[in-house]
Order: structure tokens, then sequence, then C-alpha cells
């Protein structure tokens, strides 16, 4: 399966047989610094259909949970940015950021007392939230792409 | 292939077989592949190298055609060191490698190729070859030689015989022309060319090679300005270039970059992300280097410079090892740029940019990204207050520009000079203007730096109405984007708020439909106002600021941050999209409350800066970038009070005067339902139940079209879509398909009145202010003075509820303004707005 084969590349690594190239290294190194340490992620969730409204197509809906938390995150495309806005239920507390990631800024922003949040004028590509909570582990869903 | 039109019969039929599958290798690859394995295994069965070489030079061809480069050399290789070949024969592989070489990206190389085979060659076959050296030269940046060498092998060509062969390389040559001719920029004759050669090519059945020429048609037409056609164009090219992955994606990466020089990053953007993937799986490594620098470039544009970076450096290392120097150039602007948004401005980065600049300079292809750079160097130089660097750079792109001379007596000149200023072809006008006003400003003679961009925009206003697309319009404003930003940063310092207010209505006048283009002072707009005010927002880099006029004052205010209210709308469309989406009865999701608190921080942000200026009486506002995508009626102090939404104060003077000109008599109503909503047929029954005058129309897009050129007004119950990357294909949906925008370029006239009760429907995207895109405004430049549209998305029964009120109010005699906000008060549906002029009851 296909951990025999990471745990082979592995061994063959190891021994020196194939050495890794510089920019593999480089990248994994980028990717490692991406990660919130000790977070819980928020994986992947069903998101509900609308229906009886006069909308001929809906937008762009993500939806991530983890056991205690529920993103919902709409994006919407515009002149080659995009604008993501989102609601964190249950509401997560006095004092909660969340942090919206891509692989080059993160931006925080406040949530509103109604447990929502918006950024505005991100590029297309790879995206993250992490959500930072008073007392507790940051919770963070996986990254997600979004094409222009 | 021989130059000596020998009967077939006299000839040896396993050569003639072989010349035969060439021959078929453009017209129908597929089968001269199979054609060409057959022959070449008989000829080597025959011990026949002449066969065998010609053979696989058929084969090479047609997997050429099929997008397999890598095989199509091999195959040519082969041929080359076919043993005991005939040297013509040889040579006649070579000429064929020649392109794939460069096509491969070693166009250095394909030229030695080409001198390898030249002596061994017949006058025609040499002319062939020429048509293939020049695309080897034109990669190589080579033009001049490359128009030469086509030039001498057409007049060859055009007397040949006249085999589909000679015919393949006229049209070719022409193809490669006309290529050439539109890398210069000399779009006219690249259309002739590649004209003659669809002609010729379509004639001769070179159905392949007339989807080449065709394939080019999209970006040549965006390059001449016609991008709705281009897209027409593209769509036709899609379908015959459909099994040709290379060529389709050459084609797309082609008409990118002719979107990303009209300003449409966005579209640029997606043709690329379509194109790059499949030039790097076919091995086309010369159009790959020229796609990933574009993709660099639209990176940068749509807001991500460090993938912009990244992008470029990738891009600038293919195109070293392909050594096409020539290129070198834009890829390093590229990655300057981008520094130059990550980093914070030093010495050493103005010094590159304007080496850059000058190196730019050295190509005369790139003379105005030269001049546009050389600006930014100026301006990065300002921002260190290094002003000898400044001053030295904005000296070379002013100095053809002739200036009007302070010190000239008065009545000596006889017309002004600085309102027709000398041309000079390489230097944009905008840039140009935008040197000379940073000069003046520098000078600190703002009279000055004002006249230099107001000339600067007229010139694009000029430009602009050569243009009737409103699309087309709006993207040919945006050259006078970061001049007109320049203008306004500068009357926003003076702090005068008539001088802003001017210079927001003649920059919102550029891009503007003809009808609002004629400029409202203060006091035509306080006319209509009565006891309201008119509120001109405006955005100087990342302030908002607004100018409020009243019967009594014009103030200027400044309200906050951009993105802080953007963020604000975001969060509050959000807020009433969740709302209307909602599963009813999920007390989580419905909780009105939500909508409430986004709807207060928006005013928060937005309108308490103002809320002194704005008495209490109707107001109509003049968004500018996210505020129009923002639904007034949901902010709670705007209860109950009629809020207008107009693109600039002249677009709402216009309006205005549009209504009080409309006829006597009870309105005539003309209704429609649209499919698959259970509400909409009864919201029409309401909607014509309150008007004395009232019909229903199919819910067909032909009916409605129809009902437009004699209704007054016009109510439509349907589903809507908005695009927000191309607006006017935004629409409302009928039983027959969508109503669009583009729909309402051609009526004749539009009614006075138009209600659009589906979601979305009053969305607008303004690619540059003065000119939103969509709907609403498709329906005012055709006459309508009132469109009531939707900003969010709406449920079914409560669009009904608040529409059958809205029309109950207007056949009271309250004008559509306050029947709205009056309707919307006691429905609690607030995601509606009213656009063009909303004062003029209707009874």
């Amino acid at each position: 399966m296909i951990n025999d084969e990471y745990f082979l590349a592995a061994l063959r690594l190891a021994s020196g047989n194939d050495p890794i190239p510089g920019h593999v290294s480089a990248a994994a190194r980028d990717a490692y610094g991406l990660r919130v340490p000790g977070a819980v992620t928020a994986a992947p969730g069903e998101c509900a259909a609308a229906g009886g409204v006069r909308d001929g197509e809906g937008s762009h809906l993500v939806r991530f949970v983890t056991a205690d938390l529920t993103f919902d995150l709409e994006v919407t495309i515009g002149d080659g940015l995009i604008d993501v806005a989102g609601h964190i239920s249950p509401n997560p507390g006095e004092g909660a950021l969340i942090d919206v990631k891509t692989p080059h800024l993160t931006l925080s922003r406040r949530i509103t007392p109604t447990g929502e949040f918006a950024v505005t004028g991100l590029p297309p590509g790879w995206l993250s939230l992490v959500c930072h909570r008073v007392g507790q582990k940051p919770v963070q869903t996986r990254w997600v792409r979004i094409r222009p | 292939m021989s130059a000596t039109p020998d009967p077939p019969g006299d000839r040896d039929p396993l050569v003639v077989a072989a010349e035969a599958a060439v021959m078929r290798s453009l017209v129908d690859p597929d089968h001269a592949l199979q054609a060409g394995r057959f022959v070449l295994a008989a000829a080597r069965r025959a011990r026949h190298p002449e066969a065998e070489a010609v053979a696989l030079r058929a084969i090479a061809l047609a997997a050429r055609e099929l997008g397999d480069l890598r095989s199509a050399e091999h195959h040519l290789r082969e041929a080359i060191a076919t043993e005991d070949a005939p040297p013509e024969r040889v040579a006649q592989a070579r000429l064929s490698l020649v392109s794939v070489r460069t096509e491969r990206g070693h166009p250095r190389q394909a030229l030695h190729v080409a001198a390898l085979a030249w002596s061994h060659l017949s006058p025609l076959d040499r002319a062939k070859l020429d048509t293939q050296r020049a695309v080897a030269l034109a990669r190589l940046g080579r033009h001049q030689e490359a128009i030469a060498a086509c030039d001498r092998a057409l007049r060859v060509l055009v007397t040949a015989p006249g085999t589909i062969d000679d015919r393949r390389f006229l049209a070719g040559g022409l193809l490669n022309r006309g290529l050439v001719h539109s890398y210069r920029g000399h779009w006219d004759a690249a259309m002739r060319d590649l004209t003659a050669c669809l002609e010729i090519s379509q004639r001769s059945g070179l159905r392949h090679l007339a989807r080449l020429s065709a394939a080019n048609l999209p970006f040549l037409a965006v390059r001449r300005g016609d991008i709705a056609g281009a897209f027409k164009h593209y769509r036709e090219a899609e379908d015959t270039l459909f099994g040709f992955p290379e060529r389709l994606a050459t084609m797309r990466a082609d008409f990118a970059g002719a979107l990303l020089a009209a300003h449409l990053p966005g579209e640029a953007r997606a043709m690329l992300s379509l194109a790059v993937p499949d030039l790097e799986a076919s091995g086309a490594h010369v159009a790959l280097a020229e796609a990933r620098l574009k993709l660099a470039q639209v990176e940068l544009l749509t807001g991500d410079p460090h993938r912009a970076r990244q992008v470029a450096e990738q891009a600038a290392a293919e195109l070293a090892a392909q050594d096409r120097t020539s290129w070198l150039p834009l890829a390093n602007e590229v990655v300057l740029r981008a520094r130059l948004a990550l980093e914070p401005v030093t010495p050493a980065l103005v010094a590159e940019l304007v080496a850059c600049a000058d190196e730019l300079e050295d190509d005369a292809a790139h003379l105005e990204g030269a001049a546009a750079l050389r600006l930014v160097a100026a301006e990065a130089a300002l921002a260190l207050d290094d002003h000898p660097t400044a001053s030295a750079q904005l000296a070379r792109l002013t100095e053809h520009a002739e200036r009007e001379e302070p010190w000239a007596p008065v009545g000596t000149r006889l017309t002004s000079l600085a309102a027709e200023p000398a041309r000079t072809p390489d230097i944009p006008v905008p840039v140009r203007q935008h040197a000379l006003a940073l000069e003046a400003s520098l000078q600190e003679d703002a009279t000055g730096a004002f006249r230099a961009v107001r000339t600067g925009l007229s010139e694009v206003s000029e430009r602009v109405e050569t243009f009737d697309d409103p699309s087309l319009r709006a993207h040919a404003a945006r050259a006078g984007e970061r001049l007109a930003a320049f203008g306004l940063g500068l009357a926003v310092r003076g702090g005068c708020a008539r001088e802003v207010f001017e210079f927001a209505e003649r920059w919102r006048a550029v891009a503007a439909p003809s009808h609002a283009c004629s400029p409202a002072t203060p006091d035509r707009v306080r006319a209509g106002l009565g006891s309201g005010a008119l509120v001109e927002f405006v955005a100087d880099e990342d302030a908002l600021l607004a100018v409020v006029i009243t019967g009594e004052r014009l103030a200027l205010r400044r309200v906050g941050e951009v993105r802080a209210v953007k963020e604000a709308i975001v969060r509050l469309r959000y807020a009433l999209r969740r709302r209307s989406a909602a599963p009813r009865r999920d007390p989580e999701v419905c909780d009105v409350g939500n909508v409430e608190a986004a709807g207060l921080e928006v005013e928060r942000l937005l309108l308490r800066p103002l809320l002194a200026e704005l008495g209490d009486g109707p107001l109509v506002m003049v968004p500018v970038g996210a505020l129009h995508t923002l639904p007034w009626g949901a902010l709670p102090c705007l209860r109950e009070r009629p809020v207008t939404v107009t693109a600039s104060a002249a677009a709402w003077v216009h309006a205005r005067e549009v209504a009080l000109s409309g006829r006597g008599g009870p309105p005539v109503v003309v209704a429609a339902a649209g499919p698959a909503l259970a509400h909409a047929h009864a919201e029409v029954a309401n909607v014509l139940a309150c008007h004395p005058d009232g019909r229903e129309v199919p819910g067909r897009t032909k009916a409605v079209l129809e009902a437009l050129e004699a209704a007054d007004v016009l109510h439509l119950a349907a589903h809507g879509v908005f695009h927000a990357r191309s607006p006017l294909v935004s629409g409302i949906t009928m039983e027959d398909g969508s109503l669009m925008a583009y729909d309402l370029l051609d009526i004749p006239r539009s009614p006075g009145l138009v209600v659009l009760s589906a979601c979305n429907s009053g969305m607008s995207r303004a690619p540059v202010e003065g000119a939103p895109l969509g709907l609403p405004g498709a329906f005012l430049a055709k006459g309508s003075s009132c469109v009531v549209a939707g900003l969010v998305p709406v449920r079914d029964e409560a669009a009904r509820a608040l529409m059958s009120m809205f029309h109950e109010l207007v056949a009271t005699g309250l004008p559509p303004d306050a029947a709205l906000a009056s309707a919307a008060a006691k429905t609690g549906e607030t995601g509606f707005a009213c656009f063009g002029a909303g004062s003029r009851p209707l009874y």
C-alpha cells in the first residue's frame, strides 16, 4: 500500500542512495513552517443546500467540522481576487480570533459576537483558517484550494 | 515534395506513397501517421532509403500536428540519419526540423539546422525553408529579419506550381508573417495576412491550417479592441482545435496575453490556468516559457506578488536556457514590481527599476512597458525623497511633451498647446501626463498638475468614445486609472470639497455611458435634491471619503478605511445570505440579530461620520468599489428612508430629467414570471392587481424584450444570476434561457420603471468608477429612470410579500424610492435597492 511505498522511499533516502534535491527540502521547510503547533484539525463536512431562494447559482460554500466547532465559509470571487466570509458555531467566546492563512500571509480578524468574520482581497489559491480561543487548543481547518 | 511535378506514373511508387503521406499530414494527421508507418515498413523491407527518409518525415509532421513534438523530432532525426538517403531529402527533413527545434526551445540551433539544409534545396524549397526560419528569428526577437525572410519566401511561393504543399507553405508563410506583425503591434497588417492565410487554406482544404489562422483571431480581436468578438472567436477556435491540446493551449496562452493587455487579468488568469499544464505536458518549452511569464504578470496584477515573483523567476530561467535574452527584461520587470509590493523601497531597488526600464527601452516592442516602469521608478525614488533621481526619470518621460509656456504674454498664443500635446508614440499618454503632473506637483504647481491630469483623462475619454460595448468602454478607461487616482489624491490633499467633487465626477464621466457624460455641478444637483442629500463616495488609496451635497452645504468628510468598510459589507452580505438560505425555524441562523449587528457595524463605519450632514430627507448614494454591493436598506439607520443608488451625480441628474419627461395618464404595467419558483406567478397576479392598466406576458425572453418597447413599468419575478467576472452575462432566468444584460445593448428603449424581483439582479461590478456593469446599468443606459433590484439572495415568499406591498404603495402615489423603503420596513426584506432616480411618483 501507499504507506509501504513511503516507508521504502524513506529507507532509500536514509541510506543516502537518493539524495534529496535542494528545492524539495526547501519546499518541505516551507510546508512545515505553515503548521500551527498543537492545533486540532477541522475536516471538510457536508454543506446544507438552500432551497426556495431566487438565486440561480449558489456561491462557493465550504464547511469544516471538529467535535466541538463548525466553520462555515463562503468564498466570493470578484475581479481576480477573493473575499472570504464565514461563521463559527457555537460562538467561540470572548477574545477569540480567526487567522485566515495563505501560504504567504496570515490575516488576523476579530470574530463578531454573532460568530462571523470576513476578509477581502485575497489571491485565489490555497487557504486555511485557524480559530484561536482563550485557554483552549487552536483549531485549524484543512487547506482548501480556491480556483479563480 | 519534389519541385519537379513529374506525373506520378513515372515515379517510384514507394516515394509517391511516402510523399502522399507528407501531403496528408496537415490535412489529416491521424491518417498520415498510419500511412507513413505503413510506407516506412515497406521501404525498409525494400531497402529504399529515399522512401524511408520521406516516410519518416511524414510521420514526424503528423506527430507534430498531433502535438507530440518529441516524437516529431525523433523521427526527423531518424530521417536525417537515414543511410544513403539523397541529400535533398535529408535537407527537407532538416527544413521540417527547423520549426520543431524552435518550438522545443532552441531557436538558435534551429537556424543552424536551416543553414545546413540550405545548399541542398531547390529555390522553391528554400522559400519554404525561409518561412520556417522566420519563426526562429521571431522567437529570438529578430523581427525585422523574420519579416524579410517571409517577404522573400512569399514572392517565390505566390508563383509556385500550386501543389497542396506549395499552398500549405504559402498559407503558412502568411500565417508566420502575420504573427510577427502582431508581435510588433501592427494589428492591421497581421489581420490582413491571417485573413489571407485563412482564405487560401480554406480554399485548398487545408482545414488544419485554416484552424491555426482562425486560432489567432481571438488574440487579434482583443488587440483591436473587440473583446466580445474575441470571445466568440475563442469559442469557435476551442471547438475546432479540440483534439490538438498543444495548439489549443498555445491559442489560450496567446489569447490570455491579449486579455492581459486589455486590463482583464481575471480572464487572462483563467485562460493561463488551462494552458500552462497542457503546454508542460506537450513539451512545448517556448510557448510554456512565454505563458509562464504572462502568468507571473497576472499573479502580480491579481494581488499575489509572492507567486508572481516565483513564477517570473522560473520563467526567466527557462527563457535564459533558450537564449531568449530579449525577453529577460520582461521577467525581471515582474520580479522588481513584486519586490516593490513586498519590500520597503531602497536606493538599490530604485536603481534596479531604472536599469530594467533602460533595458526594456532597447527593444522597440517594449517601449510602452519601459515608460510605465520608468514612472514606477520615479515614484519609488520620490518615496525615498530622492528628488534628483525622480526628476531625471520624469524628464525622460516628458522631454517630448510640449508644455504651455507660462511666460508667454497673453494674446500671443492662439491655441493652448497643453490641450494638444505633441504625440510621442512610444510613451502612452496617461504615463506621460502622469509624469508631467508629478513634475508640476514637485514644483508645487497644483494648477499645472491638475491641467496635466485633465489633459490625460480627456485623451483617455477620446479612446473610450470609440467603443459602444459598456464593458469595453470600462476596460479602455482603466488605462487612465492611475492618472485619475493621482489627480484625486491632489484634490483630496487640497481639501476643497468642490474640487474633489468635480474631479470624482470628471473621472466617472470617462467610462460612463454617453448620456451621463455632461458634468453635473453642485448647483444642478441641488436643484433636484429638495430636503435630501447626495453622498458621493471616493477612494483615495486606502482612505474612503465622501462629498456630501445638501440644499445648504457642500462638505468633504473622511469616512474611514476602505478595507474595514469592505469587510463589514462582506459580513453583512454574508449574514443576509445565510438568513435567506437557512432552513426555516433554524434559530441559530434565522437569528435576525446577526443581520442587525452586521448592518449596525457597516453603519458605524460608513455613515456615522456623515450623519450630522445628512438631514432626514431622501438620500442619493454614489458608491465606490465594494459599496456597489451594499444593500443600503439593511442599515438600521436608513430604515423607512428613501435611498437611491446612482453611478455618478451626472447620471442621477440625467435619470431625474428622464423621469420628469414621462407622459401623463396611468402607466402601462407589464409583468412576467420565470420558471421553477412557487410564488412568482402569484406575485405577478398581485402586482397586476394594483394597477389599472396591467397585463401579464409569458416568461420568455422574446416576449419580455417586446414588452420593453411599449411598457412604462416592467416587473419580472424570477431567478437571477450575477457573474462577477463577466457582469454583462448576468441575467434573469426566463423559461427559454437567460435575459442577459448583453441582450439589452440593442433594445430601442426601456420602461421608466423596471422592477427585478430576483436575487443578485442589482449587483454590479465596476472595473472603473462611473460605469458599474450589470443589469441596472444596462436598463438605465436604455432610458429607464429607475430600476428596483435585489443585491442578495431573497426567499421566494419574502420577495412576493415585499413586491406586492411595493406596488400597492406605488399605486397610491408614493415615489419608488419611498415605496421600497416603506415596504422593506413592513416586511423585513431589506435586500433590494432603488437605482437611477426614484423620487418621482408614477401616479
